[in-house]
Order: structure tokens, then sequence, then C-alpha cells
């Protein structure tokens, strides 16, 4: 018995060498730290649980067939993170560049399964060269089978894809497909064709960087959530998010814990936004001020940063929060912004997370660019996820509240269980000047002095118009409210609609403007 | 070929050889622009709006954050501070005009 053991024991830390010292020492040199090491920092320690180290690859040709690729190049396993159970894979670039082969895509198929039909979160570790050649359409079956499965657990479980390394090619279609991508300044890089390609067949140059590199996919393509300057911050980024997010789309969700001492945090609300509506303010303080202990989890905060989404705890209680930002853009909505909204407020309504949305912005962004960039089927996505939207929705308008933008940002007539407005709220279809130049176009061109008329009428429209009591007067809002009793609010709201129960009608699936 | 499919992009290619082979392009693409890398030595209107107030001269010396200009665009004043030390090399812009997007305001070295 003994020698059985010894035999085991010896096999296993060969195995887990993965490629070896050499390649081990060459992934060090390009700033990396290996799948293993990767896996330990990521969960708590001691809880991993590796499976599937003694699979052999499938490559018969080419001479591969007398190769030992260590675990083909992949280590997948469960363990936890603050107690919380999740599966893991971890590509490992030692082996033959992290190539994906057939049983490589199968020991990944395998954790995605495990992960599912446990219900419980599944975390990918991406650093790979693509798909391992010599094993021609079975490493691309591979990659189906792993599309498949992520469009199967999206929406049940949450998963998160980690960008460690090369990801190009399909590969990249796993963490579009998966909820939340995380990259690393200098790692990560994620492209379709890489710069070679596109010099031979287009003549453009540029560099890996540029072309899909951390910084790119975090400001321009939207396609990261994520942003890390290391790897460490990155694990640490994750683990904070795993304590947000369900486990799965039906955990039983906990009653608000209504503490005394949670429910009298002093906020200071009316000092954060100013009065004049052209005034810019960070919106993130309005937050922080309103969620427990402060704490804010923002999400794609480099993409789109006109409007802030992300998640905070109310009365210990995940909720999502969407915020348009006036420090960016004037807090404008566009097709990104409404894109990265519409997508937030799906991934909360499947995982039974409450909405809040905190509303001042001017209305959509005028343009040719825009409306050749199809705002109209972007802005479109947002109107669809808000009224789809069946958990509990509350808005808070803080200032500006202008036309299609109204409507758009969780109003009342989209579904909204409470609506809030603070009293320097302006609820119109356009700003006063816009308004005042229309209604009163006749009086203006008229007067003696035009510019002293239109003055005068821009004051009669604000007087009229830029305030919340209109829309109160006809029940729009529920309530006009104190600054600073937002979040006793909000968390009545929340204790109110833990029950909600709306009947959709009977369908198979909605057809959004994707 | 259906009047209705014609657009103005259209790329006919024939060759003589009894066969006829058509390339058309996709109608978005021709006027897309060529990727350039950023310049960052310039900035440049992100939002269409205009300039209300003006706070350097070309030729003038400025430290990371200093303000450079007040602009008015969607309702919103919005303050441009210079992202870097250097020295302005040239003012594009004139108080109180309107611009598009992605216009060159300020260029410094």
């Amino acid at each position: 018995m003994k020698n059985k053991i010894e035999t085991l024991r010896a096999s296993k830390s060969r195995l887990q060498l993965g490629g070896g010292e050499q390649a081990i020492a060459k992934q060090k040199e390009m700033g990396k730290l290996t799948a293993r090491e990767r896996i330990e920092q990521l969960l708590d320690p001691d809880t991993f649980c590796e499976y599937d180290l003694f699979i052999r690859h499938e490559a018969r040709e080419f001479g591969m067939e007398n190769k030992e690729l260590p675990g083909d190049g992949v280590v997948i396993g469960t363990g936890k993170i603050y107690g919380k159970k999740v599966a893991v894979f971890a590509q490992d670039f030692t082996v033959v560049g992290g190539s994906l082969g057939y049983m490589h895509a199968k020991k990944i198929t395998k954790i995605m399964d495990y992960a599912l039909n446990m219900r419980m979160p599944l975390i990918g570790i991406n650093d790979s060269g693509g798909a391992r050649i010599q094993e021609g359409v079975n490493a691309l079956a591979g990659y189906g089978d792993i599309f498949y499965r992520n469009t199967l657990a999206s929406g049940v479980i949450p998963q998160l894809s980690v960008i460690l390394g090369p990801c190009a090619g399909g590969a990249v279609y796993s963490p579009a497909l998966t909820d939340f991508v995380f990259v690393v300044d200098g790692i990560s890089k994620m492209f379709i064709t890489g710069p070679e390609v596109i010099k031979t067949v287009l003549g453009e140059e540029i560099d890996m960087e540029s072309l899909g590199g951390a910084r790119v996919h975090c400001e321009t393509t939207g396609n990261a959530h994520f942003f890390a300057r290391n790897e460490a911050e990155c694990f640490q980024q994750i683990r904070d998010l795993i304590k947000y997010v369900p486990s799965h789309n039906e955990e039983a969700v906990s009653s608000l814990n209504t503490d005394e001492k949670i429910s009298k945090k002093i906020i200071d609300i009316e000092q954060i936004i100013p009065v004049d509506p052209t005034k810019p303010y960070d919106v993130r303080e309005v937050i922080r001020e309103i969620t427990d202990d402060g704490e804010f989890i923002e999400i794609q905060e480099l993409f789109a940063a006109n409007i802030v989404i992300g998640f905070g705890k109310m009365g210990g209680k995940t909720v999502g929060f969407v915020a348009n930002q006036p420090m960016v853009l004037a807090g404008v909505l566009d097709c990104d912004s409404s894109d990265k909204a519409a997508r937030f407020i799906r991934y909360c309504d499947a995982f039974n997370i409450p909405i809040v949305t905190l509303e001042d912005m001017p209305g959509y962004l005028p343009g040719i660019d825009q409306e050749h960039a199809g705002v109209i089927r972007h802005g479109a996505k947002m109107l669809y996820a808000y009224s789809e939207a069946t958990i509990p929705k509350i808005t808070v308008i803080l200032r500006k509240a202008y036309g299609g933008g109204y409507i758009a940002m969780n109003s009342r007539h989209l579904g909204a269980d409470f609506v809030f407005a603070l009293p320097t709220a302006e609820i119109a279809v356009m700003g006063p000047e816009g308004a005042a130049n229309i209604i009163f176009r006749k009086e203006i061109t008229a007067a003696e002095n035009p510019a002293e008329m239109r003055k005068i009428k821009v004051q009669e429209y604000k007087d009229k118009f830029a305030n919340p009591y209109v829309a109160a007067g006809k029940g729009y809002i529920d309530a006009v409210i104190e600054p600073n009793e937002t979040r006793d609010y909000i968390l009545n709201a929340l204790q109110l609609s833990e029950n909600k129960q709306i009947l959709s009608p009977k369908k198979k699936h909605g057809i959004p403007p994707f | 070929m259906n009047e209705k499919n014609k657009s103005t992009h259209i790329s006919l290619q024939l060759y003589p050889n009894d066969c006829q082979y058509v390339t058309l392009p996709n109608h978005k693409f021709p006027p897309k622009k060529g990727w350039k890398k950023r310049n960052l030595n310039e900035i440049r209107s992100v939002i269409p709006g205009s300039v209300t107030e003006l706070f350097v001269k070309e030729g003038g010396m400025v430290k990371k954050g200093t303000p450079l200009l007040k602009y008015e665009a969607m309702k919103m004043e919005n303050i441009v501070c210079a992202p870097a030390d250097g020295r302005i090399s040239k003012v594009c812009v004139e108080v109180g005009a309107s611009f598009p997007k992605g216009i060159l305001m300020i260029s410094w070295e």
C-alpha cells in the first residue's frame, strides 16, 4: 500500500508542475503567475479541490501522440470564496501555450456542468494561445461545447471570466458570453484577429496593446468590466464581487436587516448635489451616502462613464445601482451608456437583485454620429430592460429628468414601483431654454428686445415646469422628499417590495433590441 | 440588379471569361475612418457644446490640473483641466462659438 501511495504522490506532484520548471520560468518572465498559483490566490486557503489531473490528451497526429501534456493544459476544480462555494477552471499556459484541445475542452465543460447542476458561480481563468491546431476540428468542437454551456448557464449561475494572458480568435467568445470580464494591465490581450492578420489583410498597423489590451477593453470596447493593475488586485476584485452576487438565480433572498444602527446612518446628500443644474458633481458620492457603510462596487468604471452601474448593500441586502453621472458628458444617455445600463438591469433582474435608479440627465445625446451609430436601437435596450424587469424598481430623481431620458430612466410608466424626487428635480419634455424658444417663438421674435424677452420666457417656463410638483400632481412621483431622507425612503421601499410578484404574459422569450 | 439594392458605394468587378463576379461593400463601411493613435498633446471636444470662458493664452505655461477652459454642453458646465505640465502652443476655440464633437480645442508641447 505504501508503495502505491508513494507512486500516486510522485505522479501527482510531477503533473502539478504543468509544463515544467523551464516553462514556469518563462511564464514568470512575462510577469504572470502559474495557473495553480492563481487559483490559490483567488480562493480561501486550502479549499481547492482539483479534478481530472490525470486526463490524457487526444492529439494523435504530427508526433503529438508521444508527448505528455500534464492535465492537458487546464486545471479544474472547486473551492470557496468567503465561504461561498465556487467552481473554477484555469488554463495553464506552461503546457503547450494553454492551447485548447479536445480533452482540455472536456475538462472545462465538465466543471461548467458541475457548476450549473450544483448551482454555484463559475470562474474561468483564460490564458491560452487558442485552438490546438494539431487537433483540428476537435478543438473547434471544444469551443462550441463551451459557448453552448455558457449560454445555458447564463442567468442561472453567475459566470466570471478572467483574462490573464492572450485570449484570441474564437476563444474570446466564451468570456463575452459570461456576466463579468476581469482584465489586468499589460497582461490581458483580447482580439478576434491579431495585429499580424490585420496588417496582412488591411495594411493597418497597430500594436497588440492598442488593439486589444486591458485598457482598450475597459475604456473603448466595453468588453471588460473590471480593470486591475496586477493579478493580486484582480483576484481581490473577484472576491469582492462574489460577496455581492447570489450563488444562483433561485437563491432564497434574505430579509432586509432594519437594524437601528444601520438605518440611523447620517447622510449628507444636500452638500453633494448643487442646486444650479449646470453644475456637475460625482453621483458616486451620492450612492456611497445611501449604501450601508458607504460601500459600492462599481462595474465598467472606465467605459461609458456617463452612466454609473454597480452593487451596494442596503440593510445587508445586495442592491443594483444605475445612476446618471453629471460629471461625465453631462450625464447624457448615448449608445454605449444605454448598452451598459441595459445589460446590467437584465443581470439584476435575472438574479433577483432590486434596482435603485438615480436620475439626473439632460436626455439623449444629439449628433450625427450617435444617430448613425444606432442610438434608437441602443437606447431602446434600456426601455426594454427596465420594462421587462420584475424585480423591485425604485427611482429617485435628483435633478434633471428631460424628455425621452425621463421615460427611459425607470419612470413610473415603465413599471417603477416607487418614484421619489428631490425638491431640486426638474421634469419636463426638454430644458427650459429649448422649450421657451419653441413655445414662445412668436412672442420672442415680435418683441423689441428678443434677448430680454427670451430671458423672461425661459424664467416663466422654469417657474412652471422646472420642478417636481407638476409630475407629483399627476401621481407620476410618489413623494417629494428631502435629500437626506433618501436612504430611509429607499430602505422602506425595498422592505415593502420584498414579496413583489408580477405576472407577465406567457411567452418563450421576448425579442430585445440587441 | 434590383434597383433598391443599389447603393452609392457599389463596386462592380467584371471578368472577361463569361463569368461575372460582383463584390459589394458593406453600406456602412466606406465612410469609416482609419484608426489613428491618439495624440496626447491635444485636447479635443468630447461632446458638442460651446466655450463660455478661456483661462489660458497661447504660449502660457500650465501645470497638470490647471483649468484651461470652461465649456457648456448639454446644459452642463464643464471645466477642462490640463492633463500634464507643458506650454500651450495653440488655442483653436473662441469664447461663445459652438462646435461639434471631435474638434481640436487646445494643443500643447
